[in-house]
């Protein structure tokens, strides 16, 4: 992409435990500059993936580097990446200060940086009180100012907004922004669509451990298809006779308009001035984010309700 | 621990995340002293720790005020007071290996050894830098608490006419000996911990080494009883400051015995912890 170098790079990734399959050879790019989005259904290997690009967990095939080479090899990696996979990675008696100052200090951090990384999450107040007292979103707080405190030219972040309040998922959301618009590279997980289209600039989508797509936002949302046609005309029956009679699929609205499922406002605009059916609206509904992402993921949902398919097909 | 590595670029436009100049600054290649002082300040950061040492320089006090109370009542030379001095070790052990365990079993339960191991990936080092860290306090703490027991010991017991001062046969060196058996049975708790993970089974398997493996091995025949007993873990190590007249190592020897076993435990954690998934 434009000439640039990968920054997290996924070779044929793997990760097999016992019978399951987590992660099926996936492999991709993250480039800097963007948010990336790494999305997929709970049970998808999301986890997996980052604990295995954060050498955590061993990759049962495959590889995956940071800036060229594996994380482990990295001597101070929190100047490298910073990492946020859990919001309650640290010790509870210890204070949030402390905490920080541990991970600082086994890298040669100052405690200068610590105090700058508690005033950027808005801890600074709260840095002596123990961190087992702290909410989910200060929890969240914590992480990322250790993920801050190298500086690092890399964020990995799991499921960062995970049971934030509204506050909070825009604090999380402006910061990746303004991250990647610093130039780093910002990869962060997420089971929710809605967020990711509001975040990312790209997507790499995963169900059942294996890559489904891996686009631009808006790449993945023209290749769903999915985009249909409103028309409202007082001459509902007719029109929906000569659309059938080309082949075309309507369902009838609520307030009396009708729905195409398929294709574009011109045709069906010709069509309808062949045969002198008037047109009062006549739109195109383009797929959303979240139905290209239901479409992507339906047939790989691990746990997948009956209530939920019901409630996917009723939408579609 | 010698490949350089040059710094990352510095972002473009630092807005938000990098007010000011920067003090995360690239150290030099000094990735063992860097991850001492991490556990360093793990160690004093966490109150468990006070307690734990607490109790372990009041039991080893405390106990040998009492047994030296009471020794009077016994016929005994001087050795057998200096092995009544040390009678509180049997219970600051425990506290002092609770302590090794929980300092790696408290960073898996509660979530810490991922953000450990993302700042140092090198888990072997980290590892080895706990077992330094707390091996080093176990044995300063522990040489501290067996001075105290050694004097308050040998002033009662010079009130019932028992002389005991470090000039003695044998005090000196039990008085250390007590202080490094407790320092190198920190170094082996951490392995414990390394190995097992969970708080509940290190500190089982903390307890059963020390004190129920020498009960079990009542099961040993006879014949070979003796010869085996004494190269288990803990009356190894407390060769160096029990005196008993049968069947135990010479000091010294013991004491490198139990050294060997705290070895071979911290070498297996230190093989298995770069192996698994943290």
């Amino acid at each position: 992409m434009n000439g640039q170098t990968a920054s997290i790079e996924a070779r044929g990734l793997t990760k097999r435990f016992g019978d399951t399959l987590a992660v099926d050879e996936l492999s991709f790019e993250v480039y800097p500059g963007q948010v990336t989005g790494f999305l997929g259904p709970n049970g998808a290997g999301k986890s997996t993936t980052l604990r295995m690009v954060l050498g955590l967990d061993r990759p049962t095939a495959g590889e995956a580097l940071i800036n060229g080479r594996p994380f482990v090899e990295h001597e101070c990696p929190l100047f490298e990446v910073g990492a946020l996979l859990d919001p309650k990675a640290f010790h509870p008696g210890r204070s949030a200060r402390s905490h920080l100052r541990c991970l600082a200090l086994a890298n040669g951090i100052s405690g200068e940086r610590v105090e700058e990384v508690l005033d950027i999450v808005g801890l600074a107040g709260v840095g002596d009180r123990r961190a087992g007292g702290f909410s989910l979103g200060m929890g969240q707080r914590l992480g990322i100012a250790s993920a801050l405190l190298g500086d690092p030219g890399i964020l990995i972040l799991d499921e960062p907004v995970n049971g934030l309040d509204p506050d909070g998922i825009l604090w999380i959301r402006n910061l990746l922004r303004s991250l990647a618009s610093e130039g780093r590279t910002v990869l962060v997980s997420s089971h929710l669509m809605s967020e990711m289209a509001l975040t990312a600039d790209h997507l790499i989508i995963v169900g059942r451990g294996a890559l489904l797509a891996d686009d631009s936002v808006e790449n993945v949302v023209q290749a769903s298809g999915h985009n249909s046609v409103r028309v409202r005309t007082p001459q509902t029956d007719e029109l929906v006779t000569v659309l059938a009679s080309e082949g075309l699929t309507t369902r009838k609205d609520d307030d009396g308009r009708l729905t195409v499922d398929s294709g574009s406002t011109d045709r069906i605009g010709e069509l309808a001035a062949r045969h002198r059916i008037t047109i009062l609206e006549l739109t195109l509904l383009q797929a959303s984010l979240e139905e290209a992402y239901m479409e992507l993921t339906h047939d790989s949902l691990t746990y997948q309700a009956e209530s939920f398919t019901s409630l996917q097909e009723s939408a579609a | 621990m010698t490949t350089t590595i040059s710094p990352p670029e510095q972002p473009l436009t630092p807005t938000v995340v990098t007010r000011g100049p920067t003090t995360a600054s690239r150290p030099g290649q000094r990735l063992f002293p860097d991850l001492l002082r991490s556990e360093w300040e793990k160690l004093r950061s966490i109150r468990t720790t006070f307690w734990s040492l607490a109790i372990a320089v009041v039991a080893m006090v405390g106990i040998s005020a009492i047994v030296a109370a009471v020794h009077t009542s016994n016929s005994g030379g001087g050795f057998d007071a200096l092995s009544g001095t040390f009678t509180g070790v049997l219970l600051a052990q425990l506290a002092v290996g609770v302590l090794g365990v929980l300092t790696v079993t408290s960073e898996y339960s509660t979530g810490m050894i991922r953000s450990t191991f993302i700042a140092a990936p090198q888990r072997r080092w980290v590892i080895a830098a706990k077992a330094a860290v707390i091996g080093v306090v176990a044995f300063v703490v522990g040489t501290v608490a067996s001075f105290g027991a050694f004097f308050i010991s040998a002033a009662l017991l010079s009130s019932h006419g028992i002389h005991l001062s470090l000039g003695s046969p044998g005090a000196l060196r039990s008085v250390i000996g007590a202080g490094l058996y407790l320092g190198i049975l920190a170094v082996l708790a951490v392995g414990l911990g390394t190995l097992i993970r969970s708080s509940a089974g290190g500190i089982a398997a903390l307890v059963g080494l020390l004190l129920v493996l020498p009960t079990l091995s009542q099961a040993i025949p006879t014949s070979i009883r003796g010869s085996v007993e004494k190269f288990l873990p803990a009356n190894a190590g407390q060769a160096v400051f029990f005196h008993t007249d049968t069947g135990s190592l010479t000091p010294w020897i013991g004491l490198l015995v139990f050294a060997t076993w705290a070895a071979a435990i911290l070498g297996i954690a230190l093989v298995m912890v770069g192996r698994r998934d943290a």
